[in-house]
């Protein structure tokens, strides 16, 4: 009975975190919805805590509450608390912009981290329970709860793509009732023919029947469809909630799945145009709109045979140093510009890349030209032809710094060189990105452009580079051979009244003309680093710079990261002495998330760990550190394939889902295997996880990047198939710790609170050290963590052995 | 002698002007206004004595939702629902001073908001147009800017993009929406040596104001960083 309980509570909190982080993303935005994780794991770990601190004064509670009643309790308050907590999120009103301000905002956050955690908090009370209770089944245990888990994430898919967020929240709040039905059908076809009829038993069957019954309904009718009554909103600061308020404007066509939810809009006042020239006289094109998770709009144009507008956009400078190009190759996570300059261009055949598959087949019927379902990474990496002219058109986050966590392979070292790699003798490699003040983008990406030069043997890639800039875009073009003939794009840059910010190329035009800033900045930012390259010192140049403009690795893929913490007083009062610009970046939150989580952990380890005391039942501290090092461990080795498959995999939420399913059901087999194994196979598997992710550390980059020229389901199981040789034996050591060093039930609670508290903190750091030292990094820690663990048993081991 | 002040005292208030920024007996917030100005604004180097007058005189937190009212005057933008925000008070200023704007330009207001720009405006010029889209912002805007007797100022709720085409030219116009381009209808309806300002980036993060002037037939476009973002000279690049 335990067993399936356990399996269908970890199947369910596990989909609906999935859930949760859908919700977030869509009403908050993507950094808040990685508070999920941290809610998720604190809930599960304040159970431990609650029943090892109330051990002395109920005793022999895991017996008690092991009983099937008991179990389907939990399974029904689980179920009530998620369904609770989606309306109180529905109808929160929790503004993260008003949170510096408005000090009730303060307090709605607090209340969603309460009623958001319950819900994991009883599922982990439930697995704590089988643990305390039949502590010879550990590992029996431990596989159904991983194997619950693996499968919620990947039901998570399906379910979105059929049911929506909401609705699939909702579901997941019935999935635990599955064995409350049949203990109550069970129960209640037992006692109808063979005791008398409304026995107690009978009634708290019926009860639960009832219960389950009226939940389907509630559930069904509240939370599902698109007349639901309960719906979660867009923020308003987002560009779909703020395009909805325009009059005639509505959203024709919805998707949701695993990759997001995408919201079509028609609307007359849509006039989306970054980069169009003053000089423009007339109107943008008629323009409808796809929004991804509420933002990021994608426009599409009515084109027909108008390509004044396009040619009159910044990004068209490009073509203008390629006229007549035959390929033309795609990029555009965000914007819509690209494809009317390549239409404008008469490019002979235009492709594109899109990964997410609905925006795909929205951009093939609407233009009718070649779209490819894939990750552009993988794509420029498998076999395939040249082209002309490759567009990356990536505008970045509508609010600067909230996609401080964002991973993007598509402005990395690596990135630009597989675009150089696919251009043609002749091609052009156009970038279009909005302008920052300090100057941060642009400075990134023409080092990112000009070391790859250099790398590629380029002996003077100063003269393969351009930036031009408007007064709010700018756009860098470069190519593997010298740029041609620039007089058509000097004169292309005057008609238009575009500025150039800095070429090597003998342009007799002056920057700081037509948009000027006070002092040119971005120029002599350039130059500066320009020199410093030539006078082969660019890292003097950045580590000076104020904030970090180094060219992205594929490890560190974090385009919207420019902090430097040592810089930061300088930072804080060269933008204006302003707290709350700073408080909207990303970066911060994980500071704030990770400092909140240290402080609940030990608050959370401390109060039970005096009560233990109190009692007199010493155990070791290593016991309770060796729990907390392996669920360290694992958490990072989680993280780390979690980051290293959106390379593979193209989406974060896609690697997540693949990366927690696979290591999950390895983790489960291996606890399963745990059942039969004695002590010596604890120490073994602690010191081969320990020896895998270190040598993980030095192999697997290499390893994920050959495996991009992959298909896109091999891909995927490539991907499983890393996860085999570390996701085994990392499910052997927290089941055999509870089966072989502890005593008792409290220490049990304790132990599951400790690995609780680790796995929050983990999951947190994590996110930090990929940003600050790269996605790798986490292995090494994983390694870490697993040897501390190994030494926290020898002492046991060692006397275990004398006596 | 208590008769003549109460005679006074009614005169006083009839004398009074209509409009809600002198309503200085009932005003709860006025040293805190006082305040902003001095601190915030004349500070960081504003010096025009209309803009800092107008700053002075209209009540910012009337502008504001009832439980942002204590944070009205703070040094920072606030969010005033449905996705809006008011400006800092910095950027107000430094927004309406680099408008150049004096007691005869006609100026279009682009985004109504919370209706405290269109306010600030007509403090300085009795022409001030506003146009806002979405509509609960219109109405109560409105409805404040009525309340609080700002008569003079002519709202409209309609599509900003198109201008006000029976009453232009304009002197200035100024856009107060986040924008990803400059309307072509509105630097046609610009008079000669006219301006247009707008803030650039999130209210939230980094905003710097971008003014475009109209000679003849070219534009010219100058990007004010005011004190929101102090380049990074010498000093600032080398001191850690």
């Amino acid at each position: 009975m335990i067993l399936w309980t356990v399996f269908f509570l970890s199947f369910s909190s596990l989909a609906f975190e999935i859930f949760l982080t859908r919700l977030f993303s869509i009403s908050q935005w993507n950094h808040l919805s990685f508070m999920v994780i941290s809610i998720a794991l604190l809930g599960f770990a304040a159970g431990g805590v609650l029943f090892s601190f109330l051990d002395g004064r109920m005793p022999g509670w895991e017996r008690k509450w092991s009983t099937w009643i008991h179990l389907d309790i939990l399974a029904f308050a689980f179920s009530i608390s998620i369904l609770f907590s989606l309306f109180i999120l529905s109808r929160i009103p929790f503004d993260y912009f008003r949170l510096p301000f408005e000090p009730i905002q303060i307090l709605y956050l607090f209340i969603l981290y309460l009623v958001l955690g319950v819900a994991f908090f009883f599922c982990g009370l439930a697995i704590m329970i089988g643990y305390a209770a039949c502590p010879e089944k550990s590992g029996s245990l431990y596989f159904a709860s991983m194997a619950g888990s693996a499968c919620g994430a990947a039901a998570s898919i399906p379910l979105l793509s059929l049911f929506g967020e909401t609705g699939a929240a909702a579901l997941s709040a019935l999935i635990p009732l599955i064995p409350a039905a049949g203990d109550g059908l069970k129960s209640l076809l037992q006692n109808f023919f063979h005791k008398p009829f409304l026995s107690q038993t009978k009634g708290v069957s019926l009860a639960m029947l009832t219960a389950v019954v009226i939940l389907c309904v509630f559930a069904v009718f509240l939370f599902s469809g698109t007349n639901a009554l309960l719906q979660i909103r867009p923020s308003p600061y987002k560009a779909l909630s703020q395009s909805l308020q325009f009059p005639d404007s509505q959203v024709f066509q919805k998707a949701s799945g695993i990759y997001g939810r995408v919201d079509c809009l028609q609307s007359p006042h849509l006039r989306y145009a970054p980069g169009l020239s003053l000089k423009y006289p007339s109107i943008p094109p008629t323009q409808w709109a796809a929004f991804k998770d509420g933002d990021h709009p994608l426009t599409f144009y009515e084109t027909n045979s108008n390509t004044a507008f396009a040619r009159s956009t910044l990004q068209y400078a490009g073509y203008v140093l390629i006229p007549n190009p035959g390929r033309v190759l795609i990029i555009q996570p965000g914007g819509g510009t690209a494809i009317p300059c390549a239409l404008a261009s008469g490019a002979e055949s235009i492709t594109v890349v899109e990964p997410h598959p609905f925006l795909a087949q929205l951009t093939q019927k609407h233009y009718r030209i070649t779209v490819v379902s894939d990750t552009p990474r993988a794509f420029l990496t498998a076999p395939g032809p040249t082209f002309d002219v490759i567009h990356v058109e990536n505008w970045g986050p509508s609010l600067p710094g909230t996609g401080a966590l964002t991973q993007d392979y598509l402005l990395t070292l690596d990135a630009f060189a597989a675009y150089l790699n696919r251009l043609s003798h002749r091609g052009i490699l156009i970038v279009s990105r909005k302008l920052r003040l300090p100057p941060a983008d642009s400075l990134r990406l023409w080092s990112t452009a000009y070391t790859c030069l250099v790398q590629k043997g380029v002996s003077d890639p100063g003269r393969h580079i351009l930036i031009l800039r408007n007064w709010d875009t700018f756009v860098l073009i470069a190519s593997g051979s010298a740029l041609p003939d620039t007089a058509p794009l000097i004169d292309f840059a005057n008609r238009l009244n575009f500025d150039f910010i800095f070429s090597k190329i003998s342009v007799a035009h002056p920057v700081n003309r037509f948009n000027r800033l006070p002092e040119p900045y971005y120029h002599r930012a350039l130059s500066e680093l320009s020199d410093a390259y030539e006078r082969g010192k660019p890292e003097t140049f950045f580590n000076d710079y104020l904030i970090d403009v180094k060219p992205l690795t594929d490890e560190r893929p974090f385009p919207d990261r420019f902090i430097k913490y040592d810089r930061i007083r300088t930072l804080y009062r060269s933008t204006g002495s302003r707290f709350y610009s700073l408080f909207m970046s990303g970066e911060i939150v994980v500071w704030v998330v990770m400092i909140e989580a240290a402080a609940i952990s030990i608050l959370f380890l401390l109060l039970p760990l005096s009560s233990i005391y109190r009692r007199g039942k010493k155990q070791f501290p290593s016991y309770f550190l060796f729990f907390f090092f392996v669920g360290m461990g694992f958490m990072f080795l989680e993280m780390y394939f979690v980051q290293a498959f959106t390379l593979l995999l193209g989406d974060p939420v896609v690697s997540f889902v693949a990366g927690i399913t696979g290591i999950l059901i390895f983790s489960g087999v291996g606890g399963r295997i745990s059942q039969n194994l004695g002590k010596g196979a604890m120490q073994k598997s602690l010191l081969a996880l320990t020896i895998l992710a270190a040598i993980s550390y030095w192999m697997l980059d290499s390893g994920i990047h050959q495996a991009l020229r992959l298909p896109k389901m091999s891909r995927t199981v490539f991907a499983l198939i890393l996860l085999l040789p570390m996701g085994l034996p990392a499910g052997l050591p927290f089941p055999m710790g509870m089966r072989i060093l502890l005593d008792g039930p409290q220490q049990r609670a304790f132990a599951w609170a400790a690995n609780g508290c680790a796995s929050v903190l983990t999951a947190v750091a994590s996110v930090q050290i990929a940003i600050g030292f790269g996605i790798s990094t986490n292995l090494l820690f994983a390694a870490a963590s697993y040897f501390s663990a190994w030494l926290c048993i020898q002492k046991h081991v060692s006397q275990k052995g004398t006596a | 002698m208590k008769r003549f002040s109460l005679i006074f005292a009614i005169l006083f208030l009839f004398t009074r002007p209509s409009n809600a920024s002198d309503t200085g007996t009932i005003d709860p917030y006025r040293k805190e206004r006082e305040m902003m100005v001095q601190t915030q604004i004349q500070a960081r180097g504003i010096t025009d004595k209309a803009v800092l007058s107008a700053m002075e005189r209209v009540p910012r937190h009337l502008f504001v939702p009832e439980e942002l009212r204590g944070r009205a005057y703070g040094d920072h933008p606030l969010p005033i629902g449905e996705g809006q925000t008011i400006s800092q008070p910095y950027i107000v200023a430094l927004m309406t001073e680099k408008l150049s704007v004096n007691s005869d330009s006609k100026v279009l207001e682009v985004g109504t908001g919370s209706g405290y720009q269109a306010a600030v405006l007509s403090q300085i010029t009795p022409s001030v147009y506003t146009i806002e889209i979405k509509v609960k912002l219109y109405e109560n805007a409105s409805n404040i800017l009525n309340n609080l007797g700002y008569t003079k100022i002519q709202t409209r709720h309609g599509d900003g993009y198109f201008g006000w085409e029976q009453v232009q030219p304009f002197d200035a116009i100024m856009i107060t929406a986040a924008v990803d381009h400059i309307p072509p209808p509105l630097l046609k309806q610009l008079k000669d040596g006219g301006r247009l300002i707008l803030p650039l980036g999130n209210p939230f993060s980094y905003q710097n104001l971008v003014r475009v002037t109209k000679k003849g037939e070219d534009y010219t476009v100058d990007q004010i960083c005011g004190v929101l973002f102090v380049p990074l000279t010498g000093h600032v690049m080398r001191s850690r």
